[in-house]
């Protein structure tokens, strides 16, 4: 259980711009918890379940290695520190706002966490097999979201039947 | 519980379960509900809490807590985010012994490979988004990229970089106003 919660509070922690790089630089490659394939398959599943991905990622790993008990561990520990730091964060805001270094910090920051997740988008990427009609997929669906700037959510439910189509009716394993 | 927090509470139990793929595709409507329908916040409170939710390290659904925070207080802050994350908590709970139970079904195979290169292309397209909001000057983005490129090469810890651009945003501060001591 213990192992769970501290893994789970660290992505928490490090989570600038959203926690999904962390988890994976903590659950694939440090922990091992899970493979390259098992992440991107969970979270793809994930991504289809209400709320936040990567809280359901967490109810996943923790209910798959301890059970019930597993994923509320997983589930708190994901969002203490988060839920803290932003409380903080807001009470003192009226008075940080007006605070030129913390500004600044705070801007610097977020630039490097967009740093870490174009890394691991773009390891994601690369580890992704190199098939014809996947390379195809991801292409369109960048194209529509950064790209043209379409709806996440109608795009998603087009592509989808797409993908698991080319998917069923071609012959790599 | 005041009214206003009462009300939000019972719109996010249901809210909960619409957000499937999380809270910013429901941001409009959580704009709607909360700044034009209800006036609880103006629009630039809305926008600069959402911002700092942004900054913040976790999930960015933690701009659920900071509306509970803002309407009620430290109670507020709980009661909207336990409502928020409780549905969604049991349904992730309930896939997820779905996904163990299937196990290496051939179908259950073929759909969770199918979702790999949708998976990829929707992480490849936020880290582009979030890339060119926190881009806000030609060195930010240089950061972005050398974050980008330390990581992806060297494995360098988050944590550390995290750390360093926050000291390095301070110290541009300090040198930008003239070193006062």
């Amino acid at each position: 259980m213990i192992p769970i919660f501290k893994t789970f509070f660290r992505i928490g922690l490090l989570g600038f711009g959203g926690v999904l790089a962390v988890s994976r630089i903590e659950l694939v490659e440090k922990k091992r918890w899970l493979s390259e394939e098992e992440f991107v398959q969970m979270l793809g599943i994930c991504n289809f379940l209400p709320g936040a991905n990567v809280v359901s990622l967490a109810v996943f790993v923790g209910g798959i290695r301890a059970g019930f008990l597993g994923s509320v561990v997983a589930f708190l520990g994901l969002i203490s520190a988060p839920i803290a730091i932003i409380i903080l964060l807001v009470s003192s805001y009226p008075i940080l706002s007006l605070n030129p270094f913390f500004q600044s910090s705070l801007s610097w920051m977020a630039s490097c966490g967009a740093g870490i997740i174009v890394a691991i988008a773009l390891r994601l990427f690369s580890e992704l097999p190199k098939f014809k009609s996947y390379l195809i997929i991801v292409m369109v669906l960048v194209a529509c979201i950064a790209g043209f700037g379409l709806s996440i959510i109608p795009v998603v439910l087009v592509m989808t039947p797409i993908a698991v189509l080319f998917e069923a009716s071609s012959s790599h394993e | 519980m005041n009214d206003s927090l009462f009300g939000l509470t019972t719109y996010l139990l249901v809210l909960s379960l619409l957000a499937v793929g999380g809270l910013n595709g429901m941001l409009p409507e959580l704009h709607r509900i909360v700044v034009e329908q209800e006036s609880w916040l103006t629009t630039q409170q809305f926008s600069e809490l959402f911002a700092l939710c942004q900054a913040a390290p976790g999930p960015n659904s933690i701009f659920i807590t900071v509306l509970g925070f803002e309407l009620g207080g430290l109670a507020g802050a709980l009661i909207t985010t336990t409502a928020f994350t409780l549905p969604a908590f049991f349904v992730a709970y309930y896939a997820m012994r779905l996904w163990v139970s299937m196990g290496e079904r051939h179908w259950f195979y073929v759909v969770r490979r199918g979702l790999m290169p949708i998976t990829v292309g929707l992480i490849l397209s936020s880290a582009w988004f979030i890339a060119n909001t926190t881009a806000v000057s030609i060195p930010h983005l240089f950061v972005t990229m050398t974050t980008a490129s330390l990581v992806h090469y060297r494995a360098c810890s988050p944590a550390l970089l995290i750390l360093g651009s926050g000291v390095f945003g301070g110290a541009v501060e300090w040198i930008r106003s003239g070193l006062p001591i």
